[in-house]
């Protein structure tokens, strides 16, 4: 590597728009509609209706950087036995406001309000040298929410957008500890650069290539909620998609691609039976690392089941650390469920703006596909039809059943046993001679 | 001469006249026989009753014409009439149409008189307790909520306990009285375990609505 040359590492940064706390202050209607937990189910008396409730929220992206958060891709439906429905929808939160953001609700009998899709580009601050500017294409949300013959549905959905960036600054404190790991990853890179791009002769020729590269690049999927009342059933439904990963982008194949699948969580309640069943489903993470070509090295694919960690690129600044979490599902006191999905959260690129070169408490943080579904009720208790009064009388019976036993009937068994064993010893005396 | 006392004379007679040995071996027998009966008559009800209850729960799911004997409230004493599932303490048997001591060997019998199954009014249900297979054996530890379900020829409903179970006599029959304008199910069974000389009852009120089969 010659001295003096920069690398200039493009990286994704968190850019960071705000704290999720003041994004709910800007959004009054989604910031009652985003906290979904257990619903709570009163118990009836004799002549109580029929009373049920259910819900279900997701989030598809947390990201932070720097103590700095963003959320995005968030959905939240809900419906109760007073047929009312609320569906809420946000493609990203910023702290000024948030983006694309919508909200659907009906209450009473054959209504539905269903507002046209709505997308939007958020306005991302720029964040100090040397972190480069974030840029992000536009987030959507669709909403629906109404009550046909009594039965309420809501539906709700927030997209992410592709968020990337390009950087334009070089930070010279995060050259060094990058070079050298990265030598160790792709060999000398003398000798690798011709390989990489017969058109490059020099290094200085491949970090321009690494410069127009995206070292982080973010493709993900959106959270979509769902509730709704059907076949004697209510059923809440949470769906957050995954999405893509890639890191270290050469040759347009990343060094490592991590593909998040989708987690679900469902809760699902019988009218008639009063009975809830919550499930869910984890999101299985897919981790591939493509050393270069001319390392010699094979390409190798790992997979993080629910409940484990993996670390990848281990002692570069690229470090990361993959945690695939497992969902959860219980059941209230009251017989109402939740289910959860809890996600996967990815601790990306630890060496950069870290404290010290070698330290590892920098980067950027994410938060992945997390789904919410929670359902209850009771059925409907008979009231008392209007009949004339009649006295109460006891059916033709003086006694009620016996249903017993007595304990004579161990007694006198165990008279008659002991009584027949003196008769049968009796009966072997009597055979002695007398003496 | 001398006078032999009567036990001597009799100890005498026996030990003299093999028949009289005879007759002592087979009545000490007949005892031993008599004794292993009473001791054992719990078992030889359970099995008898497990047998009639696999008669009862093929005649309640197959029988064609049960359907229309319960509509019309006419199925005869001792045959199939629903059964009663108590996830709790583990109850699930076939209960018969009648309450006298040949019904009440399939181990838990309608009152007659009292409203049929999911029907409004109270509908009462006896069982045994140590006897007969005892279904209602742990009745004591039901307590408010737990569920009673009872499927019947024509449909199935739930009820749901709503009061401590609570002792009488046997001779208070005020406690299956009809409930005109509920939805109620009552169980009586003997208590303590072992003895007749009270009667333990359960009392329930039906939740959600009949559903028909």
């Amino acid at each position: 590597m010659k001295e003096g040359s920069r690398l200039k590492v493009k990286v994704l940064t968190a850019g960071a728009v705000g704290f999720l706390g003041a994004a709910l202050a800007a959004g009054p209607a989604l910031a009652t509609t985003t906290v979904v937990g257990p619903v709570s189910i009163s118990t009836g008396a004799a002549g109580t209706p029929e009373v049920y409730a259910g819900s279900a929220s997701g989030t598809a992206l947390k990201l932070s950087v720097l103590g700095q958060s963003l959320t995005a891709g968030i959905s939240s439906a809900q419906v109760a036995s007073d047929l009312s429905a609320v569906a809420s929808a946000v493609g990203q939160l910023a702290p000024v406001a948030a983006t694309a953001s919508q909200q659907a609700s009906v209450k009473g009998n054959n209504q539905t309000q269903a507002p046209a899709q709505q997308c939007g580009t958020p306005p991302l601050p720029t964040l100090p040298s040397p972190f480069p500017a974030l840029s992000a294409g536009p987030a959507c949300s669709n909403v629906i929410a109404g009550v046909k013959d009594g039965q309420p549905t809501a539906m709700a959905q927030g997209t992410v957008a592709d968020i990337t960036a390009n950087a334009a600054a070089t930070f010279t404190t995060v050259l060094q500890p990058v070079l050298a790991p990265v030598q160790q990853i792709f060999g000398d890179l003398n000798q690798i650069a011709p390989s990489l791009n017969p058109a490059t002769a020099t290094v200085s020729q491949l970090l321009n290539v690494l410069q127009n590269s995206q070292t982080l690049g973010l493709h993900l999927g959106e959270s979509s909620s769902m509730v709704q009342t059907v076949a004697g059933k209510v059923t809440a439904l949470n769906i957050a998609s995954g999405g893509e990963v890639d890191i270290l982008g050469i040759g347009g194949s990343p060094v490592a691609k991590i593909v998040i699948g989708s987690s679900q969580a469902e809760a699902v309640y019988d009218r008639a039976t009063g009975k809830a069943t919550p499930s869910y489903d984890a999101a299985i993470v897919t981790v591939t690392i493509n050393p270069l070509p001319a390392t010699g090295l094979a390409a190798q694919t790992l997979t993080v089941a629910p409940g484990q960690s993996l670390t990848i690129l281990q002692g570069t600044p690229l470090q990361s650390t993959i945690t695939v979490a497992d969902g959860t599902s219980t059941v209230n006191k009251d017989g109402s469920v939740t289910a959860v999905a809890d996600g996967v959260s990815l601790d990306l690129l630890q060496g950069l703006g870290a404290s010290s070169p070698t330290a590892t408490d920098g980067g950027i943080d994410l938060a992945l596909a997390e789904s919410t579904a929670s359902v209850g009720g009771k059925p409907a208790i008979p009231a008392a039809p209007v009949v004339a009064a009649t006295s109460i009388t006891p059916p033709a019976i003086k006694a009620l059943p016996f249903t017993g036993s007595t304990p004579t009937l161990p007694l006198a068994g165990a008279g008659l046993l002991a009584v027949g064993i003196i008769g049968r010893r009796l009966r072997t005396w009597m055979r002695r001679p007398a003496v | 001469m001398t006078m032999q006392k009567s036990p001597d004379r009799l100890v005498s007679y026996l030990r003299n006249h093999k028949a009289a040995r005879w007759a002592i071996s087979g009545l000490s027998g007949a005892l031993v026989l008599a004794a292993i009966g009473l001791l054992g008559y719990p078992f030889f009800t359970n099995i008898y009753q497990t047998n009639l209850q696999s008669r009862l729960a093929h005649q309640l799911a197959t029988d064609p014409s049960l359907a229309q004997q319960f509509r019309n409230d006419a199925v005869p004493v001792g045959d199939s009439l629903t059964r009663i599932q108590i996830p709790a303490i583990g109850v699930n048997v076939v209960v018969v149409e009648g309450t006298s001591e040949a019904d009440l060997m399939a181990g838990a019998g309608h009152y007659p008189g009292t409203p049929l199954p999911c029907e409004i009014g109270d509908v009462a249900i006896a069982g045994h307790r140590t006897t007969y297979g005892r279904p209602f054996s742990n009745v004591d530890r039901l307590v408010p909520g737990d569920r009673i379900i009872l499927t019947t020829p024509v449909g199935s409903c739930t009820y749901e306990v709503d009061r401590a179970p609570f002792v009488v006599l046997p001779s208070d029959t005020s406690v299956v009285a009809n409930t005109p304008g509920q939805y109620t199910l009552t169980l009586t069974s003997c208590t303590p375990k072992g003895s007749a000389s009270h009667r333990i009852v359960i009392k329930a009120m039906m939740v959600g609505v009949p559903t028909q089969a």
